[in-house]
């Protein structure tokens, strides 16, 4: 108490929630790459959530006498092989790529914290078990483990969300795992033991919390493999049902009738470019802003 | 003493990261040939900062300023970042507090060591791997030559810090520079590498600069010792006079609080109330913490006037003399 | 006459040993950190083990909470056997103690304030009592400032975060806390604000404290028996001024002499003794110190001595003890003595 009144404390303020995340956020801001992928970002997500709002047509509506029209001004982007709208196609398979790579994304972290907690903390002879499975998986090629999938159970938005979380899963509970391990051992983990604390306090108080940071890095870094992996499975007929827009789809649409115009392909083309380097950007601007040891750095 | 130039000599020097706080304030010290030279101080005290500065050895943020800079008589303050470097080894040397990272984990020991003979090129390696050999021997590693072919993890770190500090003195030194020797030791270890430290400074005269916050390191092995504050000398002497007679409020504290001096089990233990004040601001920068302040201490510079001893000095704005 | 609080009984902790499988290979041979330790810690009662790195020191303080490998022996809580070596068995004294880590900031969550950390036990154990005023109150019998509560532990310093932990350990209301090397890393200008600390809440609480540290000095001042280990055994025990006065041990005669005076007239013409402590893994035959020991017989080499009563409140293992007579006054207690 003495040495509180004495002189004053130098007044730190502590990251609460709130000023951590806007922190965060004018951290990636600063750099260039941050902020390119922060804004591409931003965008996907407003043309998903406004897609039918946005698009000036229906994208299913069939019109066989403008076909394959050239960009007009009633066309921006013109229209594909059955006279669609592309400019409507291309805003609403916004949605559908993120609602793909979302709910997969979703389900991954869903199945893949606990498996990674209960490998990293669990019993050692489960962690191999566990180990073994999550080799085994991340083993086979991903393309095979998609079409094995679907030739079992057949195509369809809700297959592709399956290959994605099969395809995730297992590096992501490894990243748990690997986290949990190294946690465990740390005197914070230790003092919990020490004060008889139950295994789901420690696990889900203290462990999730220190592991969560660097998963979701994981995971926008892995939100442009995933988008690429849906857009590809459609492309080959494998995906989303073809009447539905997709990034996909419309490749492949475009693709058939490549001699007549390239428009259809760049239309699918640009957004799915455009969406891998947002992410990426983003996720990389990401980690540099959440990694402790940079940070550790710049107080030093 | 005798017209070779000081090993070290250093006026005015401070210190800043920054611009603004000063890690070392004002500080003069000089180290004779031979002579063993002891810093004390407490975290935050700049001791460390103090002991980088020498070789060069601190981050592009620090700003160095220094009315004389001096080492063998060498100004050290006019060279660039090469000409320093160069002065590693052949003019000072360091030892530090962690033998275990002072040392690459993938090299033996004996190409380690003989990498840092690379100034004597016209050497051959027959005779490079004797002068190490010697020089292991000397600082007390049983079977010298064996070692040579082993890795650093295969040595306890009483050990590792005895081939550290032949890995310094083989650069043949005019002054070793060792930031807490011996704190991540055992203290049965400590008690042989501080005997050795001064067995060799016996032999070879290599002027040592000894950092460290234990009390007992520096009575061992000091003949002068200054103490450090929040970036400043508050006293300098001669051990004897230092540890009997402490002039400083701040020296007199730190030894009332040292375990080891305690003479009667009572029911309190001695402290310092308060923390190291950040530097800047007029004034004593112990006053805040002081015991006997004034209301002079707090605005006023205190000036560093002689002590009772010979050579003793102090900063404070009484006068003991 | 009541139990001890605490007492082990020929305790042997272990390195854990990977799996293996069976017939496959030579199996590895068990490395012990504690060859067999039996201690008794009485009911508030401030004892302090003191050894080297090595010395299984810490060890020793994690098994008492289950957090070691425990191969065998006993251990008795308040006079009652622990069911066996498993974690859940520690339940009883893991309530009823509290373990101040060497590293007060890594025994944090890094993403909890102090506050919250404090009240940990108090959840845990299903105590009310985590209000902001009774946390301040607790934090105020440490001596930590209200308005450190809402930091994060990185932001406190080393005096403050020792004051954190012992905080948050008192709020189990504990009868025991083991603290592990109070006092590294500290300055001295406040490491005494720490054990006063200690004395101030044995005090007014009556909790017993078991204090590992390498510090003779510090041992000295705040101890009522001290423990020295060499190796995982106990080679001295007793109280410090007798201790200090005339250590039988060659090893704590060493120890006392190798602590550097804080007097430049009194240094040593050579060091008191000579090599260092072995590997747990090359534990010596006979006695473990024979190997640095100036009076080291062939009996010595042979055979490992017992931990033999001198007297009520001293005892020692040694073949040869130094005899009491002929005090070789340690050069701290010459100090003691005035």
């Amino acid at each position: 108490m003495v040495d509180a009144t004495l002189h004053k404390p130098k007044e730190i303020r502590e990251p609460g929630v709130v000023t951590l995340s806007l922190r965060v956020i004018g951290q990636i801001l600063s750099t260039p790459l941050g902020a390119i992928g922060m804004v591409i970002v931003a965008l996907i997500l407003f043309v998903t959530l406004l897609a039918p709002h946005l698009a000036p047509y229906n994208p299913l509506a069939i019109s066989v006498k403008d076909r394959l029209a050239g960009p007009s001004f009633a066309h921006w982007l013109g229209t594909d092989q059955l006279g669609r709208d592309l400019l409507s196609r291309v805003l609403v398979g916004t949605r559908t790529a993120m609602s793909v790579a979302f709910s997969a994304l979703f389900l991954s972290l869903a199945a893949a914290v606990p498996l990674g907690l209960i490998a990293g903390y669990g019993p050692r002879l489960l962690d191999s078990l566990m180990i073994l499975i999550f080799d085994s998986f991340s083993s086979l090629p991903m393309i095979m483990l998609g079409l094995a999938t679907v030739v079992l159970l057949g195509p369809g938005s809700g297959t592709v969300v399956l290959v994605i979380v099969l395809y995730c899963v297992p590096s992501y509970a490894r990243l748990v795992r690997s986290q949990t391990l190294s946690l465990k051992e740390r005197d914070f983990i230790k003092a919990q033991q020490a004060m008889d604390a139950g295994i789901a306090r420690i696990l889900f108080i203290h462990l999730l919390p220190n592991v969560i940071g660097p998963l979701l890095i994981l995971a926008c870094l892995d939100i442009s493999t995933i988008i690429t992996l849906e857009a590809g499975l459609s492309f080959l007929g494998l995906g989303v049902k073809p009447q539905i827009p997709s990034w996909g789809n419309i490749l492949s649409d475009g693709f058939a009738v490549i001699r007549n115009s390239p428009v259809p392909v760049i239309a699918g083309g640009v957004p799915l470019i455009l969406a891998t380097i947002g992410f990426t950007f983003l996720g990389e601007a990401l980690r540099d802003a959440l990694d402790p040891r940079l940070k550790r750095e710049k107080l030093a | 003493m005798s017209d070779q130039p000081l090993v070290l000599d250093i006026e005015d020097l401070t210190i800043r990261y920054g611009g603004v706080i000063s890690a070392v304030d004002n500080v003069n010290l000089s180290i004779r040939p031979g002579e063993v030279m002891g810093v004390i101080g407490e975290s935050g005290s700049g001791k460390s900062t103090l002991a980088h500065s020498i070789l060069g050895l601190l981050p592009k943020s620090a700003h160095i300023e220094a009315a004389r800079f001096r080492l063998s008589g060498r100004d050290v303050n006019a060279m660039d970042d090469s000409e320093r470097a160069a002065l590693r080894g052949p003019l000072a040397a360091m030892i530090f507090q962690n033998p275990m990272t002072a040392f690459s984990p993938i090299h033996r020991l004996g190409q380690q060591l003989s990498d840092l003979l690379w100034r004597d090129g016209q050497m051959s390696r027959a005779e490079k791997r004797e002068r190490i050999i010697t020089m292991l021997r000397r600082t007390g590693i049983a079977d010298p030559a064996a070692k040579l072919d082993a890795y650093p993890f295969q040595f306890s770190g009483g050990m590792l810090q005895r081939v550290a500090i032949s890995a310094a003195l083989l650069m043949q030194p005019a002054l070793l520079i060792a930031d807490e020797p011996t704190t991540a030791l055992d203290v049965t270890t400590e008690a042989q590498i501080l005997h050795l430290m001064r067995e060799l400074r016996d032999q070879s005269g290599v002027a040592i600069l000894m950092i460290s916050h234990h009390l007992g390191v520096i009575a061992e092995l000091c003949d002068r010792v200054a103490v450090m504050y929040a970036g400043q000398i508050v006293e300098e002497g001669p051990v004897e006079a230092i540890f009997a007679a402490p002039a400083h409020p701040y020296t007199q504290a730190l030894l009332a609080c040292e375990p080891a001096l305690i003479r009667e089990r009572q029911g309190r233990l001695p402290v310092i109330a308060g923390e190291v004040a950040r530097p800047g601001g007029p004034g004593c920068r112990f006053a805040p913490r002081c015991s006997v302040a004034e209301e002079l201490c707090r605005q006023a510079s205190p000036p560093v006037r002689p002590a009772a001893a010979e050579g003793q000095r102090y900063r404070c704005v009484r006068d003991l003399a | 006459m009541t139990a001890p609080l605490i007492e082990t009984r020929n305790l042997v902790v272990s390195l854990r040993q990977g799996f293996q499988w069976p017939l496959l290979g030579s199996p590895k041979p068990r490395v012990d950190i504690l060859p067999g330790l039996s201690l008794t810690l009485r009911h508030g009662e401030i004892l302090c083990m003191v050894g080297e790195s090595g010395s299984g020191k810490t060890t020793f303080g994690k098994a008492l909470l289950g957090l070691a490998n425990v191969v065998s022996g006993e251990v008795l809580f308040e006079g009652k056997t622990l069911a066996d070596h498993k974690s859940r068995s520690f339940r009883p004294i893991r309530r009823r103690a509290a373990l101040l880590f060497q590293d007060p900031v890594s025994s944090f969550d890094p993403r909890q304030r102090i506050r919250s950390v404090i009240a940990e036990p108090r959840r845990i154990a299903g105590l009310t009592g985590t209000g902001h005023s009774e946390i301040a109150a607790l934090a105020a019998r440490a001596g930590l400032p209200a308005q450190m509560l809402d930091r994060f532990a990185h932001a406190l310093s080393g005096g403050q975060a020792r004051r954190a932990a012992v905080a948050r350990a008192l709020s189990a209301e504990p009868s025991l806390i083991i603290a592990d090397e109070p006092t590294a890393g500290l300055d001295v200008s406040v490491q005494g604000g720490v054990l006063n600390l200690f004395q101030d809440i044995r005090a007014s609480q009556g909790t017993a404290f078991l204090i590992i540290t390498h510090n003779l000095a510090v041992a000295r001042l705040i101890a009522d028996r001290i423990v020295i280990l060499y190796l995982g055994r106990v080679v001295e025990e007793g109280e410090p001024d007798a201790l200090f006065a005339a250590p039988l041990h060659p090893y704590t005669r060493a120890l006392l002499h190798s602590e550097p005076v804080p007097d430049p007239m009194k240094r040593r013409s050579k060091p008191p003794v000579l090599g260092e402590v072995p590997a747990i893994s090359r534990r010596p035959q006979g006695c473990e110190f024979h190997t640095r020991c100036p009076h080291a017989a062939d009996l010595c080499r042979a055979v490992a001595p017992s931990l033999s009563a001198v007297s009520a409140t001293r005892s020692v293992a040694c073949h040869f003890p130094l005899a009491t007579t002929r005090t070789d006054t340690g050069r701290l207690m010459t100090r003691t003595a005035g």
